[in-house]
């Protein structure tokens, strides 16, 4: 020990700290560093932190001390009654657990959220446990004999139990047993038959076979499908829905998914005081039409496909504006998708051409694995390097898909001939004329050669073949084709916050969708019409469960997809806003929002920089990158602290609170006034017995300009507390 | 304990159930084995209350896998597998809890734990002389800090006295402690 404290003098203070929970991030580094390069201290690591888990053990359990005098009456182990509710409470509970065995040996039960009950169970059992093993020495030679003889006079018992065992699972010893063949992934345009993996799955299949799903081509059916095809799932879960949302709530939701902003209290309004039927449809049809909507979704997707990070090639406004363009002329989602693939140029003048200009580096590494996840909803990336783990997609498919960008071509400035020169950072996306098959690595080094191949289309790797207009017209053929597959789920993703798959862009034989028939027609129906996404969207907007309340009841307590289960969708899920969602509706707050093309173009290059301070490139290999916005300590402090915060509530820059001063209306009303406009609803009884304390306060001041000035604040502190209650930053 | 009536109806019905319900030797091994796989995990994971949990789940999936174990082979190193597939999906639920070792330590740490796992039982008989050897004042201060829901923190608010100096005490007498037991165990095996 001594010479550990010589060579690490703080080791020891380290690990009191780790057994106090005092240990920062910057202590447990050290212990590891030291760890890794001390053997004694190794050794020394996991002797200190056996005694204290011994202790924990063995003194945090009562009654352990004195039980060596009871050894004589003990009962034998399984026949205490307490233990054997234990271990059946494990077994019930092991056998609720989803376990699939049949896929990999590795894949034991997901750890389910601890019910609180199995931990007073277990509290209570570990003290008998314990009991036990102070006894167990004693007993257990005692224990062994009795198996023994267990064993020899009841061979047959144990040969029929093992065959039941056998049936069960497919082989007894899960480290001696290899992994079943696993489905094969094509590029397929039919969906293979739900097959593998899955207990809910397997209960439904022989449902999922039998019924064929519809091409809708009436709104009114799709709309009707999504809410049979749901409903049906919460008859087969046993669970109810919750209530229809209140209206200010649907309206705010609304609002958030549509427009990227919320409601300003005039727009609540008109929405409340219309009695008329169909007006969830009038509003959701209103909004689509608004160049609010096209640039919402125009954001949304400019984000997914370029990322937010800087890029000094990509230029995001030509991209967001080409979008912006494209859904407001009710483009079909498949030209985009041929677009994005094909596009040629300048990304600063031709607003597609920047996807691929954002992915190209590396071989083109990151821009078959982006084209793979982002428009086909498929992760093949890891195969990039080897086989993938859950389905038969091997290194040969995933190089024949990079295959097809072996052509595409970034060439900056310099390299540009002087007549197509525009100056310096000036880039293009061009096809180079070549041919011939990509050669890549195996991982024993053997050199292999994939061809440009693509759904089982072998495409001429001829050089006067362009191979990304090839990839574009395969990618769009077909009645379900993967890009239709994958642009459903996200898009109800967007709505809904949880896709048919978990996570959304990993469809496949190996990943059953929560409800196959319903994300069957849906798709469908979305390549029958063209791939019309407004039309996408209005379905989904308008179904009975986009209309429920967020709130879960007891009867659909358990549809928490967050926990790892396929979502039900018996109540509306939480989304967190995003950063331009966010960034958006404080402009609209503090009465700035833009109005004219100019205010525009100025409000989204500010919202550009101010949503970067939340964003960090991942820099590896697929061009990720992580934001950190979602419930962060970055975002807290910016909603505490923030610069914008300040103008949204000050009364000095934000025309609500001014007007509100200068208006006769009661004290009370202004407060209202200032929950409608930041959480579009009135406020709650609590909520009001403390604006009547704060109205209060006011009583003992004569001065009129002394009360106003306290108003005002007072105003401003009501937003401020608004603004930092997560029922703002949530679209719910 | 002698032949009842009693235990040999008890031995019978293991053995007939033994297709749904585990035998008497895999509950015994079970016990048995719940202390050094606490040990395994809080080792990895640092805290008494996770690691807690960790072994809940894993006994989940213990005992819903108990059929694949095959009766002879190594219980505890089948156990520490699975053992080890849950600290990696906790870890991998949990990348941004306040501290978070990385990978290679955990590695190192497991495949120690594994190799001293086996003297666990003469060490627990070690620390329990070893505390009855203790000035009574350190045994009562070390017995109250290992209450159920208790900490140095909450201890030291309790006794009224500056949290750190109660740190301090603790870590003292747990050095103590742990030079006694390796004592013990060296007399042991001398």
């Amino acid at each position: 020990m001594k010479e550990i404290l010589q060579k690490h003098p703080r080791f020891l203070r380290l690990l009191d700290q780790l057994c106090e929970q005092t240990l920062d991030q910057d202590g447990a580094d050290e212990i590891s560093r030291i760890v890794k390069e001390d053997s004694a201290a190794r050794d020394y690591y996991v002797r200190y932190l056996e005694l204290h888990s011994s202790l924990h053990w063995d003194l945090a359990i009562p009654n352990t001390i004195s039980t060596d005098e009871k050894n004589e009456n003990q009962q034998p182990l399984q026949n205490d009654p307490r233990l054997k509710q234990l271990v059946e409470s494990f077994i019930v509970e092991a056998a609720l657990e989803p376990v699939n065995s049949s896929i990999t040996t590795n894949d034991f039960a997901p750890s389910a959220q601890p019910p609180s009950s199995r931990k007073i169970i277990w509290r209570l059992a570990t003290g008998l446990a314990f009991a036990v093993m102070v006894v167990g020495v004693w007993m257990l030679p005692r224990q062994n004999q009795q198996d023994q003889i267990v064993k020899q006079t009841t061979p047959e018992t144990k040969i029929v139990a093992e065959k039941i065992v056998n049936n069960q699972t497919p082989g007894k010893n899960p480290e001696s047993e290899l992994p079943p063949k696993l489905p094969d992934i094509k590029w397929h345009q039919k969906r293979e038959p739900v097959s593998t993996a899955g207990v809910d799955a397997k209960e439904n299949k022989s449902q999922h076979d039998l019924i064929s799903a519809p091409v809708l081509t009436d709104d009114n059916q799709v709309v009707a499908a999504i809410n049979q095809r749901i409903k049906q799932g919460w008859t087969d879960q046993s669970i109810s829905p919750s209530p229809v949302a209140e209206d200010h709530e649907w309206c705010r939701r609304v609002y958030l998914d549509l427009a990227g902003r919320i409601p300003t209290t005039t727009e609540l309004e008109r929405f409340l005081s219309d009695k008329r039927t169909e007006r969830e449809r009038r509003l959701v049809d209103r909004l689509l039409e608004t160049p609010e909507f096209a640039m919402n979704w125009a954001t949304r997707w400019t984000n997914l496909l370029v990322g937010r990070s800087p890029n000094e090639r990509v230029d995001r406004l030509a991209l967001l504006k080409y979008l912006r363009t494209s859904i407001a002329k009710n483009n079909p989602w498949s030209l985009v998708v041929s677009d994005l693939i094909s596009a040629n140029g300048n990304p600063k003048e031709n607003g597609p051409a920047n996807f691929l200009v954002a992915h190209l580096n590396n071989q083109a590494v990151p821009a078959t694995a982006f084209v793979a996840r982002t428009l086909l909803g498929t992760q093949i990336q890891c195969a990039q390097c080897h086989r993938h783990p859950f389905y038969e997609t091997t290194q040969q498919q995933f190089w024949e898909l990079n295959s097809f960008f072996k052509q595409a071509k970034i060439v900056s400035s310099s390299q540009m001939p002087a007549g197509m020169n525009k100056g310096q950072g000036t880039y293009l996306l061009t096809d180079q004329k070549i041919g011939g098959p990509t050669y890549y690595e195996t991982r024993s080094g053997l050199m292999q050669v994939a061809y440009p191949r693509f759904n089982g289309h072998i495409v001429s790797d001829d050089k006067s073949v362009s191979r990304r207009q090839e990839l574009a017209k395969l990618l769009v053929e077909g009645d379900d084709p993967l890009i239709a597959q994958s642009f459903v789920n996200r898009t109800w993703s967007h709505f809904f916050g949880y896709g048919f798959t978990l996570p959304i862009d990993d469809i496949g034989p190996h990943n059953p969708p929560s409800h196959p028939e319903l994300f069957e027609t849906l798709s469908r129906s979305f390549v029958a019409s063209d791939y019309n996404i407004k039309r996408l969207v209005r379905w989904i907007c308008l179904s009975k469960p986009y209309r429920l309340s967020s709130q879960s009841t007891p009867k659909n307590k358990q549809d928490t997809p967050q926990w790892g289960d396929p979502p039900a969708f018996a109540h509306m899920y939480f989304k967190p806003l995003s950063p331009e969602q966010l960034y958006n509706s404080l402009v609209e707050i503090s009465g700035n929002y833009p109005r004219t093309t100019s205010e525009w173009i100025q409000h989204i290059d500010e919202r550009e920089a101010w949503v970067l301070q939340f964003v960090d490139s991942l820099d590896n290999d697929e061009n990720d990158e992580s934001n950190h916005f979602q419930g962060t300590i970055t975002q807290a402090l910016m909603m505490m602290n923030g610069e914008l915060i300040d103008q949204t509530i000050s009364p000095d820059s934000n025309p609500l609170t001014a007007g509100l001063l200068n208006r006769s209306n009661s004290d009370l009303d202004k407060f209202e006034a200032v929950c409608l406009s930041i959480l579009s609803r009135k406020p709650k009884p609590n909520e009001i017995v403390l604006f009547r304390k704060m109205i209060h306060q006011r009583r003992g001041l004569n001065n009129p300009a002394e009360r106003k000035l306290l108003l005002a604040g007072q105003l401003e502190d009501a937003m401020w507390a608004y603004l930092n209650s997560s029922e703002f930053i949530i679209n719910h | 304990m002698t032949d009842s009536p009693d235990n040999k109806s008890t031995t019978e019905d293991s053995a007939s159930g033994h297709s749904d319900a585990p035998g008497a030797e895999f509950i015994d091994q079970f016990v048995a084995t719940q202390r050094r796989v606490y040990l395994f995990i809080l080792a990895q994971v640092g805290n008494p209350d996770l690691a807690e949990e960790v072994l809940q789940n894993t006994n989940v999936v213990i005992w819903s896998k108990w059929n694949n174990f095959e009766p002879g082979t190594n219980y505890i190193a089948w156990v520490y597998r699975i053992a080890s597939f849950e600290v990696m999906k906790y870890r991998q639920k949990n990348k941004r809890s306040k501290v978070y070792f990385d990978d290679e330590f955990i590695k190192t740490v497991a495949k120690s734990v594994e190799q001293i796992s086996e003297k666990s039982e003469a060490r627990r008989l070690a620390l329990s002389k070893c505390i009855d050897k203790l000035k009574p004042a350190d045994r009562a201060l070390i017995q109250q800090r290992y209450e159920p829901g208790v900490n140095g923190k909450s201890l030291a608010e309790k006794l009224g006295r500056p949290v750190n100096s109660v740190y301090q005490s603790l870590g003292r007498i747990r050095r103590v402690l742990l030079e006694c037991v390796e004592r013990e165990l060296a007399a042991v095996t001398r």
